[in-house]
């Protein structure tokens, strides 16, 4: 096994802070995601494969929700040579525009297996209501 | 056959949504300014390796699973390392298979729990059963194989089989011998 437990999920703090310039990939990816509309929250959820935890960015200013990921470039070991090449790697950013119904600060994230989930709860007005139906007796 | 890898293709326009959707515009010109950095930065590479085999390793066969994983190959002298990108897919639910010639890996991606068909506002991921059967260029002892499955990766390591790492020949030219100096 690796120095990191990926089997379970890790969780990946919601900031706005700037982080330190790190080295860049020369290639930016919009990754795969997926949207799930629930009752109670937007669970969103999107491949990263190969990106860690600490490599996550996400980033909520104003109506947006950016999402970025970096991956250490791929550099091949001296003496080797490419056979197949079918992915590029670099890293990925994704952003969303963020509607009034989403309660901005009640976002959590997590990273397990190369996927990020991000469950975005629902501001209280947007949440579904259910209108219980009585039966009247007779 | 799958031509580019689905993270590189031009992006599909997900549902709208009132509750999220994507800065379409933003992102649309965030994709264009990377085609056109990828033309730059990998001119022939990211096109040409993506989507033709070099000989020797077979096409990928898709035709038993839903979806094919994006896999690389790279040759080292004593060693093939694959790497296969099979973000979200619990290592348990996969199957590898190597031979001298062949390795063979399938498996699962299963849907997000809460997810029900009605609630989905944009689905681009694939989900369910892959399979894919990769013609290794070089034969490789199976008893020799190591593979690792690490935030969505999954690494294959296989040691090539002792006949295919090959030896030094030394060159000889016919009728005349080599020419001793004698001084």
């Amino acid at each position: 096994m690796s120095c990191c437990n990926t089997h379970t999920a890790v969780a990946v703090p919601v900031t706005g802070e700037v982080r330190p310039a790190e080295p860049r990939s020369p290639v930016t990816f919009r990754p795969s995601a997926d949207v799930v509309d629930t009752r109670s929250e937007i669970v969103v959820q999107i491949d990263m494969p190969g990106v860690r935890s600490e490599s996550v960015e996400i980033e909520v200013e104003g109506g947006t929700l950016t999402i970025s990921g970096r991956v250490a470039p791929r550099i091949p070991p001296e003496g080797s040579r490419w056979l197949v090449r079918e992915y590029g790697v670099g890293d990925f950013r994704r952003v969303f525009t963020l509607g009034d119904g989403v309660d901005r600060s009640n976002i959590r994230a997590e990273m397990a297996q190369g996927v990020l989930t991000l469950r975005l709860e629902k501001a209280a007005a947007a949440k579904a209501r259910r209108i219980p139906v009585t039966v009247a007796a007779g | 056959m799958q031509l580019l890898s689905k993270r590189s293709r031009l992006p599909e326009m997900p549902a709208e949504t009132r509750m999220l959707r994507p800065s379409s515009l933003v992102e649309f010109r965030n994709e264009m300014d990377r085609w056109i950095d990828r033309l730059f930065t990998e001119p022939f590479s990211a096109m040409l390796t993506e989507s033709i085999p070099p000989p020797g390793v077979a096409p990928m066969m898709a035709l038993k699973g839903e979806w094919v994983p994006p896999t690389d190959i790279v040759e080292t002298e004593k060693t093939l390392v694959l790497k296969v990108e099979l973000p979200g897919v619990e290592p348990s639910k996969l199957s590898l298979h190597v031979t001298e010639e062949y390795l063979t890996l399938s498996g699962e991606k299963e849907e997000l729990r809460e997810a029900k068909e009605e609630s989905f506002v944009a689905t681009e991921r694939r989900y369910g059963s892959f399979f894919r059967r990769i013609a290794l260029p070089v034969p490789v002892d199976p008893e020799k194989v190591k593979a690792e499955y690490v935030l969505g990766v999954l690494k294959i390591v296989a040691e090539k089989a002792p006949q295919a790492r090959g030896r030094k020949v030394a060159i000889t030219t016919a009728g005349v011998k080599p020419a001793i100096s004698t001084n």
